[in-house]
């Protein structure tokens, strides 16, 4: 699913979310019907086999409507997370409910041997993803092959059904080479994107651990558009002028008091714009560009003759290039910084006040920076307006100066010492005439009055009544500082997308600020202490139930409630730290989409070997506290660690990685751990009752457990991180397994 | 114009550029207005039950009471037609008047640019979508002040108001009474329209302007359904031919959105159209699409395409046929039609030199038509 969906976090929380929560309902309802161990068996290996074409379906539809993971079409957050709601339906529901059947089919204490089994899966599958899937077999194909390891999994023991299975594993993995022979894959892209650019050809779809590239063509004019995820990144129209790359390199040329010798590109380096610094007299050009497969695509298609040796690609992350540069004593003029806009947060490091920091460092003394973020030309104040604000402010938190021009993207300019950029269209066009700049493409007419001319190009680009206003604006504006643990950049972003995304061609609502927008900028002023809720919440029924059963002495039921309780924070806390994991080594490394599937693995190794150790332990009268306790000093350490482990420099990779593939391990088996001991306490609690009920408590502990994670995965990924930071999120999980920690059973009491 | 009143007009553009504080006073300084002024509205028609009918634009709604139009301007108060746009515009700038564009009118002046927040059309790459999708109560407005705008108007010798970003004509009544204003003082009103109006009202507006630019945003009633949210674009046409008829200098502006309204036939349908209804004396501006808005993950228009769109404007006659927002291209300068030399040079919206002789081509006299002075 995550496969096809490709989105930013936020979508992997809100898929995550989804796919859970039909997971729960999916293991509670079958926990409710009545099937004996054959029976078990038989619907079980339904509805496993099952999964294989439903998550074709899955994948496909996603695809279809695909739009909705990266904003390329209007989807809102809301629509996103219904389309994710449809979508991972089917399967989920038919994986809870064949999870259910296989702790019937296992018979008693199947649960404590059937949780490790599925923990693993989700551990191969991972792997499997990370390994293999990402560049080698389609998304689509992945289904059916997933279903024959489930199929293989829930091997009967009587002879008649182990032919029935081995007869649908064979089938499922025809299925899935079929598929992946039959190009069905490329046949849905062209379909999508024959919807959303008709007349246009895709020309190349691939795929790289950066994400889904896509070429199209325009069909009479040979201009290629680069497409990543569904963005537009790149339009590349080879032996063409390219008068936007050119103004730019004009206007951020001229920033510099000094002859600029040595210039930066942060991303944006795919068309003609390295060209167009070096026509505009810069002696080099660096280009860092992370993905090379994008990379090598866009100079495939660019195609122009001999390669210029000043301009030196880089195939690597922009921060991590930036580190590697201060510490080799390289310095630049200028740097131009153009990521992808703050939709992920792995864009969003390019904005902080982190990597700002570390821009410094690389910048000679009279040296500038440039960045541009999304905006509106002629209007400094909404949602757009706030972003742009905590950009100015976060540059401001860096720079001495900071100026800002506004357009489609706002340009801000940012000197490393007072009194170096301007805004004044005069001032930069003296400078550049100074330096007898002169392109052929200019008007002859005026060779002799350069600086006429210059300062005629900059009024066009600077409108001097708008720069003005936004220079107002932004000074008077307050708004926080985008740092790389807390990304609120991030979300001032998604929240501009949303309204774009949620403005109905045919709609007479108030407009920009009504219904789900006004939701989400009334979320946006979310603090801490509603953060305190959910383990208030979770504290709050059990005064009531600690009456009732001083009534009725012999009721289980706190001691249900302290297990259910207790299962659903651990499904928080597991999930919580996943993403938590998974936001900071963006932060770190820059790129996550190939390592999802290893982090998820770790965390899922973790997951199986701590319930294996669980269902050892449970034998004895064990206290799942302690456990939570561990979960506690988990997130409470997490920050520091991941601090420190942010803080290491690249030549410690060796380091970096494993830590993080340890603390997703570590997660996991203490949320692997808590499980068994969790419905070993129940069971004891239910010694003498109907063994169906066991059963139904494990389904039950399940449920909650999901429930749990899919919270956990929404409130971490959508609020929590992006709104508050890294360490109040893992603080937030904290209180809550301490919640549940205070109401969790101390030992088995059977009744 | 020679180099050295080309740079006088530089100079003083300048010097209006350095009033903008004051402007930035009127625009950014004392903000804040409560937003809930309303005044009544002009164009509408009392039905029972307290409904009304808009009469303004062509989507003549029927509003019941509390409801608020398409445009998200005019709304029904208890059987009253309400307008939000009683003067408080959330964006007010001085721009080039080529911005416009008005390529023939008073080139390299200066003019007051203001739009309210609102608008009856959904153009899906709005370049203004902050505000232009956006109602009045809900955007950051100005307290303007109409006396000091005018004042500021004449003292800075701008050219006049332009009203433009969003669509002046569902702003119709303030708009009217400050074009009004401005003219008494000697300066010019300017709208720039995509005309989706009916005849009455805008008979009435045309009166109070001196110049009107068009967009045509494309040729068929299906690009207008599709891109646009509006049923057809034949109140379109019919506002344009009203406006030449009242005498107004008018100039056409299209927007080319690669594959949806770049055909030949399509291009070549508007081009011959502004011939045979504006005259082939009429500017017409082919615009390059950037992505924006909801198209923000289109590519923009290829410069090819650009430069087919003007051929076929020159293959169909017209005299005047720009790239606007494309520079530098020889498709910024004015050229005379009887000579081929360039009059006017522009670097995209910039003035760069004014040669034209009291309107006429300085090399063989011919008259090039347009408000020159
Ligand atoms: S002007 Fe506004 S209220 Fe009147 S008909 Fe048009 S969209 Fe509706
Ligand atoms: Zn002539």
């Amino acid at each position: 699913m995550l496969a096809a969906c490709r989105g930013t976090e936020i979508f992997i929380g809100v898929v995550l979310a989804a796919g859970l929560f039909w997971t729960a309902l999916g293991s509670l309802a079958m926990s409710r019907a009545r099937l004996g161990g054959r029976g078990a068996w038989r619907v079980g290996l339904g509805l496993l086999a099952a999964q294989g074409p439903l998550l074709v379906l899955e994948v496909a539809f996603a695809r279809y409507r695909s739009a909705a993971w990266n904003g390329v079409a209007e989807r809102s957050f809301l629509q996103a997370a219904l389309v994710a709601l449809a979508a991972t339906a089917p399967a989920a529901l038919a994986g809870g409910a064949g999870f259910v059947c296989a702790l019937r089919a296992a018979g008693s204490g199947g649960f404590s041997r059937v949780y490790p089994a599925d923990a693993w899966g989700g551990a191969l599958g991972g792997a499997l993803f990370s390994f293999m899937l990402v560049e080698w077999v389609a998304p689509i194909a992945v289904g059916p092959f997933l279903a024959a390891v489930l199929c293989l999994w829930l091997r009967p023991e009587s002879g008649k059904f182990r032919r029935v299975s081995a007869g649908l594993v064979s089938c499922e993995i025809l299925v899935g080479l079929g598929l992946v022979w039959s190009g069905l894959d490329r046949r849905l892209e062209e379909r999508r994107w024959h919807a959303l650019l008709p007349g246009y050809r895709l020309r190349t779809v691939r795929d790289s651990r950066y994400g889904r590239i896509a070429v199209l063509e325009h069909p009479r004019t040979r201009q290629f558009s680069l497409f990543q995820d569904g963005g537009l990144t790149a339009v590349l129209s080879p032996g063409k002028p390219a008068p936007a790359a050119r103004d730019t390199a004009l206007f951020v040329l001229a920033q510099s008091r000094v002859v600029p010798r040595d210039v930066l590109l942060v991303g944006g380096g795919l068309d003609r714009s390295p060209h167009e610094y070096r026509r505009a007299g810069a002696s080099t050009v660096d280009v860092v560009e992370t993905d090379p497969q994008l990379l090598a695509l866009a100079l495939d298609l660019q195609g122009d003759g001999a390669p210029d040796p000043a301009v030196r690609y880089r195939c690597v992350d922009g921060r991590r290039w930036v580190r590697a540069a201060a510490a080799a004593g390289r310095r630049y003029d200028v740097i131009v910084v153009q990521p992808p806009a703050p939709l992920s947060a792995s864009a969003n490091r390019f904005y902080t006040r982190d990597f700002f920091s570390d821009l410094r460092e690389v910048l000679r003394h009279s040296g500038v920076v440039v960045i541009s973020i999304m905006g509106s030309a002629n209007y400094p104040g909404g949602t757009a307006g706030r972003l742009s604000a905590v950009l100015y402010h976060t540059l401001m938190g860096v720079f001495p100066e900071v100026r800002a021009v506004p357009g489609d993207r706002h340009i801000f300019v940012a000197g490393k010492q007072p009194g170096t950029v301007s805004v004044s269209p005069g001032e930069l066009g003296r400078r550049l005439a100074a330096r007898g700049v002169w392109l052929d493409e200019f008007d002859p007419d005026f060779r002799t009055n350069a600086e006429l001319y210059f300062t005629a190009l900059f009024e066009g680009m600077i409108p001097a009544s708008q720069t003005q206003g936004f220079a107002a604006y932004l000074r008077r504006s307050r708004a926080p500082t985008n740092t790389d643990f807390r990304p609120i950049a991030y979300s001032y972003a998604l929240l501009v997308w949303n309204q774009i995304a949620t403005a109905a061609p045919d709609s007479r609502d108030p407009g920009l600020n009504s219904g789900a927008n006004a939701f989400f900028r009334r979320l946006s002023a979310f603090r801490f202490q509603y953060g305190l809720l959910l383990p208030l919440a979770l504290l709050a029924p059990v005064p009531l139930l600690w009456r009732l059963r001083k009534k009725r002495p012999h009721s289980s039921v706190l001691l249900r409630y302290g297990v259910a309780a207790a299962a659903f924070a651990t499904g928080t806390f597991g999930m919580a730290t996943e993403i938590l994991l998974l936001y900071a080594f963006q932060n770190t490394f820059g790129y996550v989409y190939g390592y999802l599937g290893l982090l998820t693995a770790a965390f899922m190794a973790g997951l199986a070997l701590g319930a294996t150790a669980g269902r050892r332990r449970s034998s004895g009268v064990r206290s799942p506290a302690a456990a939570l306790g561990a979960g506690m000093v988990l997130c409470l350490a997490l920050p520091v660690v991941l601090r420190a482990l942010h803080a290491l420099p690249p030549a410690f990779d060796g380091i970096g990685v494993p830590a993080f593939l340890l603390l997703a391990f570590a997660a996991g088996a203490i949320d692997g751990v808590t499980f068994p001991l969790l419905a070993a306490v129940r069971r004891r609690s239910e010694v003498g009752r109907a063994a169906s009920s066991s059963d139904s408590g494990g389904a039950g502990i399940y449920a909650a457990d999901l429930l749990g994670a899919a919270l956990g995965a929404l409130a971490t990924g959508a609020v929590c991180v992006p709104l508050l930071g890294i360490e109040a999120a893992s603080f937030l999980t904290a209180l809550t397994l301490g919640a549940a920690w205070l109401t969790v059973p101390r030992g088995a009491s059977p009744s | 114009m020679d180099r050295r009143s080309f740079l006088e007009r530089m100079a003083k553009f300048g010097i209006g550029l350095e009033v903008l504080p004051a402007v930035a006073s009127v625009a950014w300084v004392r903000d804040r207005v409560a937003s809930s002024g309303e005044t009544e509205a002009a164009f509408y028609r009392k039905l029972p039950d307290n409904r009304v009918a808009c009469l303004l634009c062509p989507r003549l709604e029927t509003l019941k009471p509390g409801e608020t139009g398409f445009c998200r301007v005019r709304t029904n108060r208890g059987g009253v037609l309400q307008t939000a746009a009683t003067g408080r515009p959330c964006v007010v700038n001085l721009d080039p008047i080529e911005k416009g564009p008005l390529n023939h009118v008073l080139p390299g002046t200066a003019v007051f640019a203001m739009a309210h927040a609102g608008c009856n059309l959904r153009c899906r790459y709005c370049q203004n979508w902050q505000f232009a999708q956006a109602s009045p109560s809900t955007t950051r407005n100005l307290r303007f002040d109409q006396m000091e705008s005018v004042r500021l108007v004449r003292e800075k010798a701008l050219a006049g108001v332009c009203f433009t970003y969003t669509e002046g004509v569902v702003h119709l009544e303030f708009n009217l009474r400050f074009a009004a204003a401005v003219r008494e003082a000697g300066a010019r009103a300017f709208l720039c329209t995509a005309g989706f109006v009916n005849r009455k009202p805008f008979a009435d507006f045309l009166d109070q302007l001196d110049a009107v630019t068009f967009t045509i945003k494309g040729a068929t009633d299906r690009f207008y359904r599709d891109v646009i949210g509006a049923p057809s674009v034949r109140p379109v046409l019919e506002r344009c031919v009203q406006a030449r008829q009242a005498g107004k200098w008018v100039e056409v502006a299209t927007l080319v959105v690669p594959e949806m309204n770049d055909s030949d036939r399509d291009l070549r349908r508007i081009a011959r159209w502004i011939g045979r209804n504006l005259g082939r004396d009429t500017p017409w501006h082919i615009e390059r699409f950037m992505p924006k808005y909801k198209m923000r993950d289109r590519p923009r228009t290829p410069i090819a395409t650009l430069e087919r769109a003007r051929e076929i404007g020159r293959e169909e006659g017209l005299n005047f046929v720009y790239l606007s927002n494309l520079a530098p291209h020889p498709g910024n300068h004015t050229y005379c039609p009887q000579c081929g030399k360039a009059v006017i040079k522009r670097l995209g919206f910039r003035l760069l030199a004014n040669r034209l002789k009291h309107g006429c081509c300085p090399y063989c006299r011919a008259r090039i038509p347009g408000v020159w002075g």
